[in-house]
């Protein structure tokens, strides 16, 4: 059906990421480089009374230091979300307060990183220790420490009760379901920090280019993000900013964050020397990481196990700051609720502020929290009801052409839009998963023994696909000489393929092939818009955009051949870069056509500049199966299978949307199993390598079944949905789901170590 | 990192007289722990000496009635030799297991032991099997036993400027089992680690990262040793008293509850295996 | 200090700092940028790089104490045009994501598949397991090593 979309073609710059060839920020040189060190608070709360600075910046070769003292106070957020942000606004460059360890107090400038860290000790201050909130339950205790006492901040909740955000939705009534529901469960976890360690760390360069404008060079999702936010906190106006962001080391979230830029920006204005910011990988962990939530989920259903009520209460820690604090919270409601048609649903959140390290955006972005909750209570639900959990999800989950009121009340920190599910597979991909797990064997723990016990679990899961009136991408196409297309995209490829993507869709579009197609991207100087790369947005949103563009260009390369060709436009067929008139049957390349409209007659450009956003954020959806085994004298569970079916309507390039659900399963299982952090009892992060913080390498990956379900999306370019968050949310309730069948212990806290599952089974 | 004079002594005795100059000199063998203390700024070294310079042996030599492992030897080497595999093969596991190939290929033994990790890899092996260790202070040399190498964390007997040269082991007929828990499958440092060894009837058993050093439990071995026949009862109660004696923290890889539940079931099953005893 | 190096086949010397890393030298003073720095531990493997015929994380390696040695970084194996099939194989295969881990993986397959002439899979990902990939999961790189094994003619056993 399709000739460049749906196939696998290779990557467009696979070849020289493989070589070693491609230049990610830190593979360009500059001269009289300077490197910026941060100095960082060894405190997880406190004032600072005083900052001299005098020694280190007298200390040789060093350039700058620069701390609340003499910078430009302005608030904003580092989400790097669109204008007008849904993150309060309650971070400064640097403040006279420091809100976790690890917070900047100053950041120097030198000629070498060495001369850098040994200013930094020569710097003195003083602070006043103030009492530190270290958990989500002591966070709105009467008497606390407000976190955000500092008057020019705002968008807080409430700063007196260190509330960032709060949103109480109701549809229905929930009270009343539940008392009248015949069963009713109510389950509680709370979910932990992690960080998503792409393996290149946050890194930018920032210079001055010829005419004096600032150039920042950066490792980030959010080129144009970056600008206006630079543009903000340096006080500059944004055309003097360019934003350029080259092959970038992975993001999954935490390089959608905009807060080394600004400081490296602010180091070149004030040297007008290029300075340069690399994160160390211990730096890294307390970047940015996954936001710890407190999930409860109450469910009703009758006999029958239709669903009355479904209840989800959540606090989420957003730590320091409250980079996405609403957002991510909502989604865990937005995302996980409509999946299941109850009447009266209740979506109740609030994210605290504490002084721990700050969250942010992360690959599954609430709904892995949300979720990892309400699928352990539809097992648990399935048990009250004495019906297999296989069923009982079967008959409640949301079909074709069905919506959810949750859609239109719950969006991205405001309200959402109403929306009707319109492709899915997820009836399809359960079938395909029971069948392959022989599910009608599964047998429940009471009947296991012996020291190796093994446990089925399975869980269902839907994501969305960019934000709904709110995303907005853009692509610019000009046609060459030879009939080739340069295609300037706004998107951001943080290593997901979406160059090759959108090459391919534009390659269909434009009836070629995708090698005609030359991709430029991320870089606002040269781009059109986009908001970047989150909210899996970009196969949709963005590939919406070069589907549009590249139908208006193909409007013109019709009209250029109907003249050439001396027939009407409608008798022009394209194909394969030729046109060919149906009336003779004479041909032109596109080659021929660009010549012709470029240097023969009534010439111009044809190209075009084209924008997309959609009204709705259709839903991939996922089924997951997992056996395990548990080994009841050590705790240590292992993965027999994990059986992982997506619905991502087209796949657009199938083998690069398998590798990102692979990515992010493995991701998952990693942070289900191993992945953690562990605090001291003054709220400092004390494991911060991978020496200390172990994710999976390629001999923990086993039993991996990965299948792409192909529907079409009526809304997406050439029927695609998004792909690259949603496997991140199935280990924990699947994996949990198989301990409770191989062992009959409920998992409430993460990850699952082997520890964790011998004290379970001890109670 | 700090910078320091790097310095390549020819022979082990202008090394250790290299050494003994100052107060803040590091030999350097492999550098894969060195070298990450000295970027955290943890250690910083006036004089980094070079061993591999110094003539300090670096192959596993064959004898008639021992193995001589030199201290250069990285774990590499131990572990792909199809003669350890084959005489001592659970140490060439043990060395097998640490760190990363990577690691492993740059890492040495002698750096291992001397670093005196209470969780080195190569030390439970290396005591339960009876090796010794070859020390030099570049004049005299002289032999300790593996089990009184190590003093506690990070500490050893070795004096000031002392060297590890060599480790000899006897070739014998017994028979190892080495173990190791960590928190993925590989890569990862040991949360306990431990080897069960046998040699005509005679049981030797050594636990890690569970003590300030590597620890051999005497009072268990005798438990077995002196039993007419070993069955599960008595492997359970051998297993009780070596929980008894370890004395492990708790960390990031695991608390100290979880490293005796650990230590209880392994040292069972190892024992178990080494008598034909089904645990 | 100044060292002499065998880098990608020819002798060179180089003026160096004690303090300097054998990947400061290779990536920060000789641009050879392909090696990549991940996380200066050696945990990541984003530097791998080839040492007197073994793979090592190069940000664990002083400088100085390599004087002689040969050193075969990712662009002493990629040809002058095109690919080598281990890197074929891996863009092929999907196993390339973002990229920053695959020279550190290219090294290590390259390795491991030029010392012998056939292997098992649980030897190929133990040689591989000291470098670490958070975009693909690792399926489609031990996928597209495999393909590359192919090519060379390796053999695979079975486990």
């Amino acid at each position: 059906m399709f000739k460049e979309v749906n196939h696998s073609r290779l990557k467009v710059d696979g070849l020289s990421l493989a070589a070693g060839k491609a230049l990610f920020v830190d593979d360009m040189d500059f001269r009289e480089l300077l490197i910026v060190k941060f100095m960082k608070s060894p405190h997880a709360h406190a004032e600072i009374l005083s900052i001299d600075t005098s020694a280190a910046e007298a200390f040789p070769g060093v350039h700058a230091v620069i701390h609340h003292g003499n910078t430009p106070r302005i608030p904003h957020t580092t989400a790097g979300q669109g204008h007008p942000e849904p993150s309060p606004y309650d971070t400064y460059m640097f403040d006279k307060k420091v809100r976790y360890v690890g917070d900047p107090v100053a950041a120097v400038a030198a000629d070498t990183a060495e001369i850098a860290l040994e200013a930094i000790k020569l710097i003195k201050v003083e602070y006043k220790e103030l009492e530190a909130v270290l958990s989500i339950a002591d966070a709105s205790k009467p008497g606390v420490p407000v976190i955000h006492d500092e008057e020019d901040s705002f968008g807080i909740y409430d700063r007196e009760k260190n509330l960032a955000g709060h949103v109480d939705v109701k549809v229905g009534d929930v009270e009343k379901a539940l008392a009248d529901s015949e069963f009713t469960v109510e389950y509680e976890i709370e979910t932990h920090y992690s960080q998503h360690t792409p393996i290149e760390p946050h890194i930018c360069i920032s210079y001055l280019e010829e005419k004096g404008r600032l150039v920042i060079r950066t490792s980030t999702q959010v080129p144009f993000h970056v600008r206006r936010i630079c543009a903000k906190v340096l006080e500059m106006p944004e055309k003097n900013i360019r934003v350029v962001k080259p092959r970038i080391g992975g993001g999954f979230g935490t390089k959608q964050e905009v807060y080394l830029e600004y400081y490296a920006g602010m180091i070149t204005k004030l040297t007008g020397r290029p300075a340069k910011i690399e994160l160390t990988r211990e730096e890294e962990f307390i970047s940015r990481t996954r936001h710890p939530m407190a999930v409860k989920v109450k469910l009703g259903a009758n006999g029958d196990g239709m669903l009355n009520a479904v209840e989800m209460d959540v606090i989420s820690n957003t730590g320091a700051y409250g980079s996405h604090a609403l957002t991510v919270m909502f989604n865990a409601g937005s995302k996980c609720l409509p999946l299941y048609g109850a009447k009266n649903v209740r979506f109740n959140g609030s994210t605290v502020y504490t002084n721990l390290p700050v969250a942010g955006a992360y690959r599954g972005y609430g709904a892995t929290q949300g979720y990892a909750c309400l699928e352990q209570a539809m097992d648990i639900l399935a048990e009250k009801l004495k019906m297999c959990p296989v069923q009982l999800r079967k008959i409640n989950h949301i079909k074709k052409d069905e919506t959810s009121p949750i859609f239109a009340a719950l969006g991205e920190g405001k309200e959402g839009v109403p929306q009707f599910i319109k492709s899915t597979a997820l009836s399809e991909i359960i079938e395909w998963g029971e069948e392959g797990l022989n599910w009608s064997d599964t047998k429940p723990h009471t009947e296991k023994t012996g020291r190796i016990r093994r446990g089925k679990g399975m869980a269902i899961f839907m994501q969305g696909s960019g934000i709904p009136l709110v995303d907005m991408a853009s692509a610019s196409i000009k046609i060459n000489d030879d009939g080739s297309f340069n295609l300037n995209v706004g998107a951001t490829d943080l290593g997901t393929g979406s160059d090759t993507v959108l090459s391919q869709i534009a390659a269909e579009a434009l009836e070629t092939t995708t090698d005609n197609i030359i991709i430029y991207s991320s870089d606002t100087d040269m781009t059109p818009f986009d908001v970047g790369a989150y909210a899996s947005s970009t196969t949709y949103i963005s590939g919406g955009a070069v589907k549009v563009t590249g139908e208006e260009v193909l409007k013109q390369i019709r009209m250029v051949a109907a003249d050439m060709l001396k027939c009407s436009r409608e008798e022009i067929e394209l194909k394969n870069s030729i046109a060919t008139s149906k009336k003779d049957g004479k041909t032109k390349t596109y080659g021929d056509i660009a010549k012709y409209a470029l240097y023969i007659n009534n010439q111009f450009q044809i190209g075009y500049i084209g924008s997309h956003i959609s009204p709705v954020s259709p839903p991939p959806f996922m089924g997951v199966f997992t056996e395990i085994e548990v080994d009841t004298w050590t705790g240590k569970i292992e993965i027999i299978k994990y059986m992982c079916g997506v619905d991502c309507g087209t796949a657009i390039n199938p083998k690069l949307a398998e590798g990102q659900v692979e990515g992010a399963v493995v991701n998952g299982l990693s942070y289900a199993l191993t992945e953690g952090y562990l605090f001291n009892k003054k709220g400092k992060m004390m494991n911060g390598s991978f020496q200390d913080y172990k994710i999976y390498n390629i001999e923990d990956v086993q039993g991996l079944e990965i299948k792409l379900f192909s529907t079409f999306e009526p809304s997406g370019p050439f029927g695609a949905k998004s792909v690259s968050e949603i496997g991140i949310n199935g280990p924990i309730p699947a994996i949990a789901n198989a301990l409770y069948n191989a062992v009959g212990v409920r998992a409430v806290r993460f990850p699952m170590k082997p520890e964790y599952i011998l004290e379970l089974m001890e109670k | 990192m700090e910078n320091f004079e790097f310095i390549s002594p020819i022979t082990i005795k202008g090394a250790v007289s290299q050494y003994k100059k100052g107060a803040n000199n590091y030999y350097l063998a492999g550098g894969t722990d060195l070298i990450v203390l000295m970027r955290e700024g943890i250690l910083v070294p006036e004089k980094i000496i070079d061993l591999k310079t110094a003539g300090l042996p670096s192959g596993i030599k064959k004898l008639k009635t021992e193995i001589r492992i030199g201290a250069l030897a990285t774990l590499s080497e131990i572990e792909h030799s199809s003669f350890i595999r084959k005489e001592i093969p659970f140490l060439a596991e043990a060395a097998g297991k640490l760190g990363s190939p990577l690691t492993r290929n740059r890492a040495t033994i002698g750096g291992n032991l001397c670093n005196a990790s209470p969780a080195a890899d190569t030390a439970t092996p290396l005591i339960a099997v009876g090796a010794k260790f070859i020390l030099s202070d570049g004049k005299k040399e002289r032999r300790v036993k593996a089990e009184e190498f190590f003093k506690g964390v990070k500490q050893t007997v070795l004096k000031k400027g002392e060297l590890l040269k060599e480790i000899v082991i006897p070739r014998s007929a017994g028979k190892g089992i080495f173990y190791k828990k960590s928190r993925i499958k590989l890569v990862d440092l040991a949360t306990v680690n431990m080897t069960v060894y046998r040699e005509k009837k005679k049981y030797r058993i050594v636990i890690g990262a569970c003590h300030i050093t590597p620890l051999r439990i005497r009072a268990a071995e005798e438990k077995l040793n002196k039993a007419k026949k070993i069955d599960l009862a008595l492997i359970n109660e051998t297993a009780e008293i070596v929980v008894k004696t370890i004395k492990p923290i708790s960390d990031m890889r695991g608390s100290a509850e979880y490293r005796k539940q650990l230590v209880e079931t392994h040292v069972a099953r190892l024992i178990g295996e080494l008598a034909g005893v089904e645990v | 200090m100044k060292i002499r190096l065998k880098l990608n086949g020819s002798w060179r010397e180089f003026e160096i700092s004690n303090d300097d890393t054998l990947l400061h030298v290779l990536r920060d003073e000789l641009r050879l940028t392909g090696t990549k720095r991940g996380c200066g531990n050696g945990e990541c493997g984003a530097c791998t790089v080839i040492l007197d015929g073994e793979t090592v994380t190069s940000c664990l390696v002083l400088a100085a104490s390599v004087d002689g040695s040969s050193i075969t970084t990712i662009e002493g194996i990629s040809p002058q045009r095109g690919l080598h099939p281990i890197q074929e194989g891996l863009v092929a295969n999907g196993g390339v994501q973002c990229g920053f881990c695959t020279p550190g993986f290219v090294v290590s397959a390259y390795d491991f598949l030029s010392k012998r002439e056939s292997f098992t899979m649980d030897e190929l990902k133990r040689a591989l397991s000291g470098n670490l990939c958070r975009c693909t999961g690792y399926k489609k790189i031990v996928e597209g090593v495999v393909a590359g094994a192919e090519t060379m003619g390796k053999e695979i056993e079975n486990d």
